[in-house]
């Protein structure tokens, strides 16, 4: 899918599919609504910090978690993912999502929050720790095979 | 808007003035040399909830929330158009030399921001059900979780793709163009709750 400037060099085709979406699984969509489960959980959870009811958190952590997989499930079985570049930036933003998430956890637990509350808030940070590093990852990996290699 | 998009809709690296002559800066995806500045500003971040020191974390949220709000506003109102305006290579230019620096200073605003004001709220009895202030509070947090899913799970993954497609040896100039869309449809989302978290705030101090 390249063409030859008149200096020689090779350009990108503009009529190509760039995105390759079309036979990329909607692994972004997935992940969003799997961030946004998580994060309407954790607004629940922080405006009412005693005594809250688990039940609707637990739910959202719940589906948001299933979201995760089915991405990961799609992520796996996808062959056209340049897996690579996937890899690459997935491990960074996984170390700094990481990172983020365990700051949290240590604010949550510095500030008392025990018992069921914090296991859902635990289990909400590490979906998110683990949801948006494949979001990051899986949008680049998509422009992958876009135009031209990596030049360092 | 629409010249922006028109204009980028030319695609190829050859009409992103980098073939035959034109070239792109030199630069990293992550700027390292600016990491230890932020590693002392997270410490002093941690310091302050740590020691639950009052002043450390007013300062935090006042200075974090006030570079996040600024920032966004400005470069959604004011930077975006004139780069809209500018020649194709002048864009990729620009956004070389600024997207790298964009990548570190955002999360670091974002994280002054939300981790000293959850604890400010806290040592200020603001989520007790009772306070005066705790829906303004809930309607904070209800603006920061909108803000929250359009900067992780969009711009930032748009603001890193942009960035791996320029480090190519051949960028096109259409997958560029295609991610900074995602910038101009989410300016208006994220000036709208920039604007309400204003509001939230002065209530909230006011109260």
């Amino acid at each position: 899918m390249r063409g030859m400037s008149k200096e020689g060099s090779s350009v990108s085709a503009s009529t190509t599919d760039i995105t390759g979406s079309g036979s990329l699984p909607p692994v972004s969509e997935i992940g969003i609504a799997a961030l946004t489960l998580v994060v309407v959980g954790g607004i629940y959870l922080s405006s009412y910090p005693r005594g809250a009811s688990l039940v609707l958190p637990t739910v959202l952590a719940a589906f948001a978690a299933l979201f995760v997989l089915i991405g990961a499930v799609l992520l796996l079985v996808s062959k056209s993912l340049a897996r690579e570049t996937f890899v690459k930036v997935g491990k960074w933003s996984l170390l700094v999502y990481l990172i983020v998430a365990g700051m949290l956890e240590y604010v949550f637990v510095f500030d008392g929050t025990r018992g069921g509350t914090l296991i859902v808030l635990s289990a909400m940070l590490f979906i998110f720790a683990v949801d948006v590093p494949m979001i990051i990852a899986f949008t680049v990996a998509r422009f992958h095979n876009s135009s031209g290699g990596v030049t360092s | 808007m629409t010249d922006v998009v028109n204009q980028a809709n030319q695609g190829s690296s050859e009409e992103l003035g980098l073939v035959g002559g034109g070239k792109r800066p030199e630069f990293k995806i992550v700027p390292v040399r600016t990491l230890p500045l932020v590693a002392v500003v997270i410490a002093g971040l941690i310091a302050s909830i740590a020691g639950n020191w009052l002043w450390g974390l007013d300062f935090y949220h006042v200075v974090g929330g006030g570079l996040w709000t600024g920032i966004d506003l400005f470069v959604g109102f004011v930077v975006g158009p004139i780069i809209g305006r500018m020649s194709i290579p002048s864009r990729v230019e620009f956004s070389t030399r600024f997207m790298p620096k964009m990548l570190v200073i955002m999360p670091t605003v974002v994280t002054m921001t939300l981790g000293s004001g959850f604890q400010l709220a806290r040592k200020l009895g603001y989520f007790n059900a009772g306070a005066s202030q705790h829906g303004w509070l809930v309607a904070s947090f209800i603006v920061v979780g909108v803000m929250t899913v359009i900067a992780l799970g969009v711009l930032e993954p748009a603001n890193l793709a942009v960035l791996f497609e320029l480090k190519k040896e051949h960028p096109n100039g259409r997958v560029i163009e295609k991610l900074m869309r995602r910038f101009i449809f989410t300016a208006g989302i994220t000036g709208a709750m920039q604007i309400a978290t204003l509001i939230i705030m002065t209530r909230v101090a006011t109260s």
